[in-house]
């Protein structure tokens, strides 16, 4: 299993912090991360990462679950970053870039150490996107996201039906297992045997039930909210729970605009790009 | 006159091809039981990404059954409730999932808002096939993981080969058993 909706109960500055702002970090660190192409600065942010998460008494392992889940994506984009990343197509213009190829009777895909480095940036920045989005989920309560989408104007009647998909997804979870086992009791292979055929025409039997599911929960809700005053002034609706921007959270978003604004600038100058690690490599190779 | 009789026979073959205003609704429809189609349907494509449960087609290559799930679901929850079938689809996978998958499902909601059965297998099966594989092609292409854009179309397209059987095969299941999902999708 990959990805958790759950609360780690906790104190740090991540679990104080207002969702805006927290949802603003996990906003930014995902813009700067596709500025860089470089190991060593795309590196440096996962190890920012990885301590926010210990300042946060977060176990790395346990965050780290889904990008284990993630890893054979990781390993895809990698090996295709390494054949088709533009620095390794840019380097393999000239012949003594080239390490080997990967299919060398054919001399058909080059492989260069500009498109390896290249290639680790862009497998450490799918972790760290994968990662944040657990780190999120780990220290926000799903009614903060909710509360978050509400005063950023999102319409209520939509912000009422994501917070309620999100607490439905461990009710599907369940269904989901429970129904696999039932099938599997009558038979069912799963999705993992015989060819894609059989795959295909296997995934409707689990489907199916699980759709039936979703239209009588559908169903249900309807009745649940409607019996709740749903359609009463929505707009008006008040929550038990408010939110509020604290200094903390007004410090935080000055620092996450000031780290915007230097990482554009890095970007627009030239630097973050694969060739500061490969001059690096290239020097210590000399 | 031979012109305006053929000219309605062609009409009244369009004709069928699209559901009726009364059929349709109104588009920005989004009542209880739309939130509640909404709600269920993307906690279920996000609680199918979470399980990861899918088609695994090559090494690395698992086809979502969340996609299906962001196909079929549209056509319950009308065009507001799409968008949160997109955005809880997509955020298992990470923000940038996002503005993928919510155009997606908004387009797929109008086309089972405007076309009739089977027109509505006919198109979808059209846009999978097409729009699809662009648009996951270009975000991937912007975050760098797939840079060239032939390659992520095509590992885009091969995903069609379980998609669009999936997708045609719940619809007609759920059309022949469940009464209110023919109500609901037509």
């Amino acid at each position: 299993m990959g990805l958790r909706i759950e609360v780690i109960p906790g104190e740090s500055f991540l679990h104080k912090l207002d969702a805006r702002p927290k949802f603003l970090l996990f906003l930014l660190i995902t813009v700067i991360v596709i500025y860089f192409t470089d190991p060593i600065y795309v590196g440096a942010i996962m190890l920012a990462v990885l301590l926010l998460t210990r300042a946060c008494n977060i176990s790395i392992r346990k965050t780290g679950v889904i990008v284990k889940a993630s890893s054979p994506l990781l390993i895809m984009y990698g090996l295709i970053n390494v054949v088709l990343g533009p620095a390794n197509t840019l380097a393999a213009k000239t012949p003594s870039n080239i390490l080997f190829y990967l299919m060398p009777v054919m001399n058909w895909f080059p492989v260069t150490p500009q498109g390896i480095v290249q290639s680790v940036a862009i497998c450490i920045r799918y972790a760290i996107v994968v990662y944040l989005l657990q780190l999120v989920l780990f220290t926000t309560p799903v009614v903060d996201i909710v509360l978050a989408l509400v005063k950023w104007k999102f319409p209520s009647s939509l912000a009422l039906g994501t917070s309620i998909g999100f607490n439905f997804v461990p009710v599907f979870m369940n269904t989901a297992a429970s129904i696999m086992d039932a099938q599997a009791c009558r038979g069912w292979k799963g999705l993992k045997s015989g060819n894609l055929a059989d795959r295909v025409r296997a995934l409707p039997v689990l489907l199916v039930p699980l759709f039936l599911h979703g239209i009588e929960s559908a169903q249900k809700i309807a009745v649940a909210i409607e019996a709740k005053g749903f359609g009463y002034n929505l707009a008006k609706r008040t929550y038990s729970r408010e939110i509020r921007l604290r200094t903390i959270d007004y410090v935080t978003l000055a620092v996450e605009c000031i780290i915007f604004v230097v990482s554009t600038i890095l970007y627009y100058t030239g630097y973050g790009t694969y060739m500061f690690t490969y001059s690096l490599l290239s020097g210590l190779r000399l | 006159m031979l012109s305006t009789l053929e000219s309605n026979r062609a009409l009244l073959i369009i004709m069928p091809i699209f559901k009726t205003k009364e059929e349709r609704g109104s588009i920005w429809a989004f009542g209880s039981l739309q939130i509640g189609y909404a709600a269920a349907f993307g906690g279920l494509a996000f609680a199918l990404r979470a399980l990861g449960i899918g088609i695994p087609i090559a090494p690395g290559m698992l086809m979502d059954a969340r996609d299906v799930v962001a196909i079929v679901g549209p056509a319950f929850s009308g065009l507001a409730g799409a968008i949160i079938i997109g955005i809880l689809a997509a955020l298992p996978s990470a923000v940038f999932s996002v503005q993928c998958y919510v155009p997606l499902t908004m387009m797929h909601s109008l086309v089972f808002r405007y076309l009739k059965w089977p027109w509505y297998h006919v198109i979808n099966s059209i846009l999978l096939l097409t729009v699809y594989p662009t648009w996951w092609a270009v975000w991937y292409q912007i975050f760098g993981f797939i840079p060239n854009f032939w390659v992520a179309f095509a590992s885009n397209l091969i995903a069609d080969a379980v998609y669009i059987p999936s997708n045609i095969i719940l619809i007609e299941i759920l059309r022949r058993y469940s009464p209110a999902a023919k109500r609901i999708i037509g």
